[in-house]
């Protein structure tokens, strides 16, 4: 008796705050079924619910470009970071050489220091380059990741010593060692790297909106913004149905890799 | 799930990210370059605009029709944020692969000191344009010493709308083609009072350019030296009776309660066209450039007048706002020249007065009035044609040309006060200040572009 | 494999690790080093695997120099404490992974994989991850993938210390079982004596960097070569007495004392000169009876850790305290006084130097039978 009170007492908190936080989600996915002309008028509820705002926005709206544009620059940061971070890491953990400590160090520090901070000498890197307004300019300035390298560095350095004794055995080079024991070893935090890399990536705002100029590469948040009008009249009906157009990667990706977030989170290599 | 399907491919997905990275890797090293490349032998001209929304979209559609109108260029428009930004973003990218051909730009006085853009004039004169089909009033305040500078694409000027079902419903005397501020006070606070505060009667956006059009309009300049087209501003003067006048005007509309303030920040614009569009708000001020998008939304009758005057001072006139094109000096002669076409096409009359029908824009050439399709809108809503009648029936003098200033600070200062007196902080005291913080501003201004200015003025 | 070890020393930064280690293993030996931890046996063992570079002094396997080759190179394979299995791989193909550098055909690497799987009767669980094994059958999937490469050497880093006791006592016999059967060279390293005399058939001790003794497991408990290993090797401990020696009249006296409080005499079984020493007994070689006789001293009890089939009763004399082994079962309480006779003979005294530790006696004594008894 009194656990099942306890038990609706605890579901009574636990879906009141449920629903505070999941309030302008669930608002802006309403939102996105109502005619712009009643969310205008500040109504909350209409008798024209429907999905026009969805068709408006794939039709009269590059939110589809913008969705493959974020694709792309994600898919291609997730993979430049794959590589770089994982040999980075690499080195890290199992090779010996001088200062080894303190480049790590060095690495740990620039990790610090936030990216706001780094990107104006990396913007006019990329303009030198001639890289605005490109898919190089929008992914390489994201390859090397300090974060990653300390990540991976720490999952690599739980792979057993005695692993690594084993592989020099059997006569595996430090590639043969990398693929065939170190990575599938670290599988769950490649995962987990995988999916936060490309959700942190997917959900860029600050770079792209500096170095994008056209639609051809705007990204999906970048694109959001530009949707919202700001000297005259926001659709709000459209701009919110694309912006549930691009939350649905993410939701599908935090829906299959919970469990991988979870473990990172629980291992403390997310934290930072 | 994830696991399985990892322990099965992870090798091939370790080679194929690798793969893929090397790919990246050759992919981006040979990216092109956004330079003018021959696409269907086409020259590719990129034209950055701050048009979005329902303005944006007929943009497109206009500069759809230059495409479809010659073979020789392609012009391929960007949306690039607001003037503002668009124009950091200008600044910041001059000299670079995605340097646009042509420029929207409405800061004509940062434009001119950058200048990295070749006078419009040197195309007018090659080509013998005829200027005079344009409106002078809206040419003049993109002449520097008799050149035009750019081409005033995109003309506006500032007006009152107002809710005319509002009125009605409350029994209130529309609005006047040229309203006092005490008719405006009068009527907001009837509707405020008759709606049972329903309604609020009126608003005035914190954003710098409305009082500085209401100042215009009372014949008073806003920097010196003739609103600094005679020379180089050294001054600001916002401690002015015109500017008292405007926020005596305010305040008494917040005492009587009819008044609302929509704050600050990038939705505060947003937020007011809701609230119009929504019926909640009685008259607001905005640019004519606005009519097209409350045309399209509002579901209701509506008004457009004249920007109100100061009760004993008789209407000056206000500056023509809006935007000019602007064309890059980093390009080739060719794109130059394909800039200049462009330009010359969406200056035509049917663009213009499409452009004025979609937007509520001022067709800038005198000769959109007799095309057909603005013949009939006009016609069908006379209220259509308020701008242009308030551009002539204004005066042209140092008022109504606007100000010119360098990187001042006058909008983030005026803003701040304007934030104040809405607060109930006395008006002289913080225009005061104001004016303080923009003189220093334009002091420091002053001194570190002293060169540019003297090149911008030597005559 | 023959392998020989020549003056090989490992330093870590100023630390010695291993210092002036010099020895031979024989074809086909099962080898052990032993040694409390921190003695460098693990060390040891990875200069031979080619795993860590020794800091001078060489490696021969057969006539071979070995010292600078890589450990792919040295034909050699290793069993490790924790397994090193690859927990995403199943039990066949981590033993499959094992032969990855032989080149061998497809068909010869199955026959291994299977014929390994056999030797270790885990046939059955060759689909399984290791992490859905016990840990006997995951040290069990380790051997197999190191008999799987036939190498002619295997090095094995105390493979038995992660299990549980019985299951650690199961395995020992296995291993040596196997050992048998392959006749490969087997080095092994472990902390645990019983480990090492049960399974060497030769050892090696090891303590502070330097060799303390090699030789067969009764070589060590009948003639320790010094007091490290008489009281490393043989469990319960072997008992140390200071004793001194008077030449002329042939007797050690010992500072215990007998029921007339004298002190304990000892005749000497052999010549040594006059002195101070360290008599050590084996605790088997105490004799206890309830009465006194002749040449016993009173002996109070302290503690009787009865096990089963044997007793070791803790005893005190004189302030000195130490231990009998008594082949039965002992029901005497607590603080009785019994009576405690030392052994006379030559074989069962071991007299060490009292500055160098070392054995002054332990020369052509002949050896006695049943002593592995007093070990296990």
């Amino acid at each position: 008796m009194t656990t099942s009170l306890k038990h609706i007492n605890h579901y009574f908190w636990l879906t009141l705050v449920a629903l505070l936080m999941g309030a302008p989600i669930l608002i802006g996915i309403w939102a996105s079924l109502l005619p712009t002309a009643d969310i205008a008028a500040g109504h909350l509820t209409s008798t024209n619910i429907s999905l026009n705002n969805y068709i408006a926005a794939i039709q009269t709206t590059p939110v589809l470009r913008y969705m493959a544009n974020s694709f792309i620059v994600a898919i291609l940061i997730t993979a430049g970071q794959f590589v770089l971070c994982t040999l980075a890491a690499y080195a890290f953990a199992f090779l010996d050489f001088k200062f080894k400590k303190q480049i790590f160090a060095l690495f740990l520090i620039t990790m610090m220091l936030p990216f706001e901070a780094q990107i104006i000498p990396n913007f006019q890197t990329i303009r030198v380059f001639g890289w605005l307004d490109s898919y190089a300019g929008l992914t390489i300035p994201f390859f090397a990741s300090a974060f990653g390298v300390f990540m991976l560095r720490q999952a690599f350095l739980q792979v057993p010593d005695e692993l690594h004794e084993y592989s020099q055995l059997i006569g595996l080079n430090h590639l043969q060692f990398l693929f065939k024991i170190v990575l599938p070893y670290s599988r769950s935090t490649l995962i987990t790297f995988g999916l936060y890399m490309f959700l942190t990536h997917w959900n860029d705002y600050l770079w792209p909106l500096i170095t994008t100029f056209s639609d051809s590469y705007r990204t999906t948040q970048v694109g959001l913004k530009q949707l919202q009008a700001q000297d005259t009249f926001s659709n709000w009906g459209v701009i919110m149905a694309t912006a549930i157009l691009i939350l649905l990667p993410t939701l599908l990706i935090l829906l299959v890799g919970q469990r991988y977030f979870k473990k990172g989170l629980n291992t403390g290599g997310l934290k930072a | 799930m994830i696991e399985k399907f990892w322990h099965r491919w992870w090798s091939l997905i370790c080679a194929t990210m690798a793969v893929i990275a090397v790919i990246i890797g050759l992919v981006v090293a040979t990216t092109p370059q956004h330079q003018a490349q021959a696409s269907n032998g086409r020259i590719t001209l990129s034209f950055w605009h701050s048009m979005n929304g329902p303005n944006g979209q007929l943009l497109d559609k206009l500069v759809d029709g230059f495409n479809k109108s010659q073979t020789k260029y392609k012009v391929v428009p960007q949306y690039e944020g607001s003037y503002g930004l668009a124009e950091s973003k200008y600044i910041n990218t001059l000299h670079t692969n995605v340097t646009p051909t042509i420029m929207q730009q409405s800061d004509i006085a940062t434009m001119t000191a950058v200048g990295d853009y070749v006078p419009v004039q040197q195309f007018v004169d090659a080509d013998h344009y005829d200027l005079n089909q344009l409106y002078p009033g809206i040419l003049s305040g993109f002449k520097l010493k008799g050149d035009l500078q750019s081409m005033p694409f995109n003309a506006s000027s500032s007006v009152m709308y107002y809710n005319k079902d509002l009125f009605k419903k409350y029994g209130v005397k529309p609005l006047s083609q040229s309203p006092s501020y005490s008719e405006i006070r009068a009527a907001a606070k009837a509707l405020t009072e008759k709606s049972k505060g329903a309604v609020k009667g009126a608003t005035l956006q914190i954003y710098p350019w409305l009082p500085e059009q209401l100042a215009a309009n009372q014949n008073s300049v806003v920097v010196n030296k003739n609103n600094g087209r005679s020379s180089a501003a050294t001054a600001a003067e916002l401690n002015t009776p015109a500017m008292q006048k405007i926020f005596t005007w305010v305040q008494g509309m917040i005492k009587d309660g009819s008044f609302q303030n929509f704050g600050t920040g990038s939705s505060a614009s947003a937020n007011q066209m809701a609230g119009f569009l929504g019926g909640k708000i009685g008259i607001f001020m905005q640019s004519s450039a606005a009519a097209g998008t409350i045309a399209k939304a509002a579901k209701f009758k509506w008004g457009e007048t004249f920007t109100a005057h100061a009760d004993d001072v008789p209407a000056n006139g206000v500056a023509a706002g809006g935007a000019s094109l602007w064309i890059s000096k980093d390009k080739s002669k060719a794109e130059q020249q394909g800039a200049w076409e462009f330009i010359k096409y969406m200056m035509a009359p049917k663009q213009q007065a499409a452009w004025q029908i979609g937007t509520g824009y001022i067709a800038v050439n005198k000769a959109s009035v007799k095309v057909p399709a603005l013949a009939a809108a006009i016609k069908k809503n006379p209220e259509t044609n308020v701008p242009i009648k308030q551009l002539q029936a204004g005066k042209v003098n140092a008022a109504t040309a606007g100000p010119f200033l360098v990187n001042s600070q006058m909008d983030q200062y005026l803003g701040t006060a304007m934030q104040q007196i809405y607060g109930g902080k006395d008006i002289k005291t913080s225009l005061k200040e104001a004016e303080n913080e923009v003189n220093k501003g334009i002091r420091d201004t002053n001194k570190s572009n002293a060169a540019i200015l003297k090149a911008v003025f030597a005559q | 494999m023959y392998i020989k070890l020549d003056h090989l020393t490992k330093q870590f930064g100023d630390t010695a690790v291993l210092d002036g280690i010099s020895a031979q293993i024989q074809e086909g030996e099962f080898f052990v080093l032993v040694g409390p931890s921190g003695s460098g046996k693990s060390t040891l063992l990875r200069i031979i695997a080619g795993l860590i570079p020794a800091s001078s002094g060489s490696v021969f396997f057969d006539s071979q120099n070995v010292t600078d080759l890589p450990p792919k190179d040295r034909h050699l394979t290793m069993v490790f404490q924790n397994y090193a299995l690859l927990p995403f791989m199943s039990v066949a193909d981590n033993i499959r992974f094992g032969l990855h550098n032989l080149d061998l055909d497809a068909t010869e690497e199955a026959k291994r994989v299977n014929d390994a799987l056999d030797m270790v009767h885990l046939t059955e669980l060759r689909d399984r991850k290791p992490k859905e094994l016990s840990g006997g059958q995951q040290q069990r999937v380790a051997l197999a993938r190191a008999i799987a490469t036939k190498a002619s050497l295997v090095l094995m880093d105390e493979p038995l210390s992660n299990l549980d006791a019985q299951l650690r006592t199961e395995m020992r016999q296995e291993l040596v079982q196997l050992h048998k059967e392959l006749g490969m060279t087997l080095l092994y390293v472990t902390h645990d004596q019983v480990e090492a005399m049960t399974m060497g058939e030769r050892i090696m001790v090891l303590n502070d960097h330097h060799i303390q003794q090699v030789g067969t497991p009764l070589d060590l408990y009948n003639h320790p070569a010094n007091k490290f290993v008489a009281t490393f090797i043989g469990s319960p401990k072997m008992n140390m007495f200071d004793a001194t020696v008077d030449a002329l009249e042939h007797f050690a006296t010992l500072e215990l004392t007998d029921a007339n409080q004298h002190s304990v005499r000892l005749p000497l079984p052999y010549d040594l000169a006059a002195g101070a020493y360290q008599l050590g007994i084996r605790p088997e070689k105490i004799t206890l009876s309830r009465s006194a006789s002749a040449g016993s001293f009173p002996v109070r009890v302290m503690a009787v850790a009865n096990l089963g089939r044997e007793s070791s009763v803790s005893l005190v004399n004189n302030g000195h305290e130490f231990i009998a082994s008594v082949p039965e079962q002992y029901p005497v309480p607590e603080n009785q006084i019994v009576y405690a006779t030392l052994p006379t003979d030559a074989a069962d005294l071991h007299f060490f130097d009292e500055k160098s530790n070392l054995a002054v006696n332990n020369k052509g004594v002949p050896e006695k039978a049943g002593v592995l008894d007093g070990i296990a």
